[in-house]
């Protein structure tokens, strides 16, 4: 029995010996939340606790930006408030941004409670705070496109205009019809090295869950979506995406077109050509084609985040000349 | 969720039946996934027939992952001891060093790993339960300045205790293809936690084990 006496002595000593961090601790392996961090700006609605961040004055018409994902957060497309020739959004309009409940900084549920319904109730909520009795303006980029297009059949009254930057499939027959060019290589590096780091880092809390997604996120190879810049993150929702983009967008029903089709005023969609699934011929096909009255922008060269993260100049400027068409 | 059918898993250091008393050495040598698709397992156990018990080492590399520093290595003992002729029952306690680069950072781990299987033995074949418990004590981790750049600026390096607990749950079956070669399939259940979700939650092991 000296073996297991030895081996008793080593664990014993790797747990008592220094003093370990817990990775199970808010701030240490990821980002605190809102429920953590109360001086991250946040908004408390019914059913949970956002991190929004607002740009410009109350006083103007109010942009709503809506972020990919779901599991992501809306630090990458900060970029949307540069200025390109002396303008920019937040001089001309309020813009909000909110990471989705359960995402980056906002505050984490259980599974239960991250749906589709309950996304569109706190961007209900959100927009009545901001935006009381007033028409808003969404961008929405991959799944933020999804929740304008959602939002939009649910309230056509309530929106002045939307952009749709590469949005992920109104419905659930439009999302079969997805070209399967994006699937997971599973004898690939990048796979592989999210595989290899998941027997050290679990997914038996949020704070682990979260960690491991960002460490996939940063080592994804994204080829099948074209050009691809850096992209910042505050912190992946894990469970999020999990619920919502694997659970009841790939195996849900929804359909958020019914409504589409008399919605009278312009709007914008913006696609690249690099982008195998949700780029140009797919949104041309099967979602602009939704809207009575569209406009359609392709910026050749770039990919799906590449739009926001590299293309950014180009991408505002489509976005400046509609805006000041539907002034 | 439609590739689960890929998730074949080979794992090394399991010889499964217990040894003959007249065999002192197993030599281990695997192909197939062990937490990377596909991982090569080499491995050697000394076998003490009168302890009815083998010490053993191994080594697994992921085949996508040769020249970027990761890899696994254990050294522990399996014993077979209240085993029969009609029952076997083998448990394996090791020690677990793991090492992962990637672009998020560096990670050095420590753990343990206990495996125990229950069968029945008929003839040439055997049958039974896999279970395996595999925690990490203590993870080492360095984040890289891409992370803090584009995740989390303030990520604290150092030593994480408990970063992880790997369960696995599931059937074996074994036969002996020669009186001094065995093969072995288990399979069934993994997880690390609640949210471990992202890729089929299954694994099958196949394995040969060579004894002489």
């Amino acid at each position: 029995m000296k073996p297991v006496l030895l081996f008793t002595l080593i664990v014993a000593f790797l747990a008592t010996s220094c003093e370990l961090l817990d990775p199970n601790e808010e701030g240490n392996l990821v980002a605190k939340t809102v429920a953590e961090d109360l001086s991250l700006p946040s908004v408390q609605l019914s059913s949970t606790k956002l991190h929004v961040q607002t740009y410009g004055s109350p006083q103007k018409t109010k942009i709503f930006m809506l972020e990919g994902g779901t599991g992501e957060d809306f630090r990458y497309l900060l970029v949307l408030n540069n200025p390109v020739k002396g303008w920019s959004l937040p001089q001309q309009y309020q813009v909000i941004y909110h990471d989705y409940r359960g995402c980056g900084l906002s505050q984490r549920h259980p599974s239960k409670e991250l749906t589709i319904a309950l996304s569109l109730k706190d961007l209900e909520e959100l927009i009545d705070k901001y935006a009381p009795n007033e028409k808003i303006i969404l961008i929405g980029h991959s799944h933020g496109g999804f929740v304008a297009a959602q939002y939009l059949n649910s309230h056509p009254d309530r929106v002045k205009g939307a952009v749709f930057i590469e949005g992920g499939a109104f419905s659930t027959a439009i999302n079969k019809k997805l070209p399967k060019v994006n699937s997971v290589n599973y004898f690939g590096m990048d796979i592989n090295q999210i595989l290899w780091v998941k027997q050290l880092i679990g997914m038996d809390n949020h704070t682990k869950a979260d960690y491991l997604y960002d460490i996939g996120r940063i080592n994804r190879n994204n080829a099948d979506r074209g050009q691809n810049c850096p992209s910042p993150n505050y912190r992946a929702g894990a469970a999020s995406a999990i619920a919502i983009a694997i659970g009841e967008v790939y195996d849900g029903n929804y359909d958020f077109t019914t409504k589409l089709s008399t919605f009278q005023p312009q709007v914008l969609f913006i696609s690249s050509d690099q982008s195998k699934d949700l780029g140009f011929d797919f949104q041309e096909r099967y979602q602009a084609s939704l809207f009575p009255n569209y406009i359609h922008k392709k910026i050749v060269g770039t990919g799906h985040t590449g739009i926001i993260t590299c293309r950014t100049e180009e991408t505002l400027g489509y976005i400046k000349e509609y805006l000041e068409g539907i002034r | 969720m439609c590739l689960s059918a890929l998730l074949v898993v080979l794992n090394g250091a399991a010889q499964i039946q217990k040894p003959d008393d007249n065999i002192r050495h197993i030599a281990i040598s695997n192909l197939g996934y062990d937490h990377n698709l596909l991982s090569v397992n080499v491995g050697y156990a000394f076998y003490q027939p009168r302890l009815k018990t083998a010490a053993f080492v191994d080594l697994t590399k992921g085949t996508a992952l040769l020249k970027t520093g990761n890899y696994r290595s254990q050294i522990g003992i399996q014993t077979w001891q209240g085993s029969s002729k009609e029952f076997n029952l083998k448990s394996l306690l090791a020690l677990v060093y793991t090492r992962s680069t990637n672009k998020a950072g560096e990670y050095d781990a420590l753990g343990f790993n206990i495996q125990i299987n229950a069968g029945i033995k008929r003839g040439k074949l055997g049958f039974g339960t896999d279970f395996q418990y595999n925690p990490f004590l203590s993870t080492r981790i360095k984040h890289s300045d891409l992370w803090r750049q584009y995740y989390y600026e303030n990520a604290k390096d150092g030593r994480y205790g408990f970063s992880t607990n790997n369960l696995r749950i599931g059937m074996y079956l074994t036969t002996l293809i020669q009186p001094s070669l065995e093969f072995y399939l288990r399979g069934g259940y993994q997880t690390t936690g609640e949210f471990d979700k992202l890729i089929p939650p299954y694994y099958a092991i196949l394995g040969l084990n060579k004894k002489f």
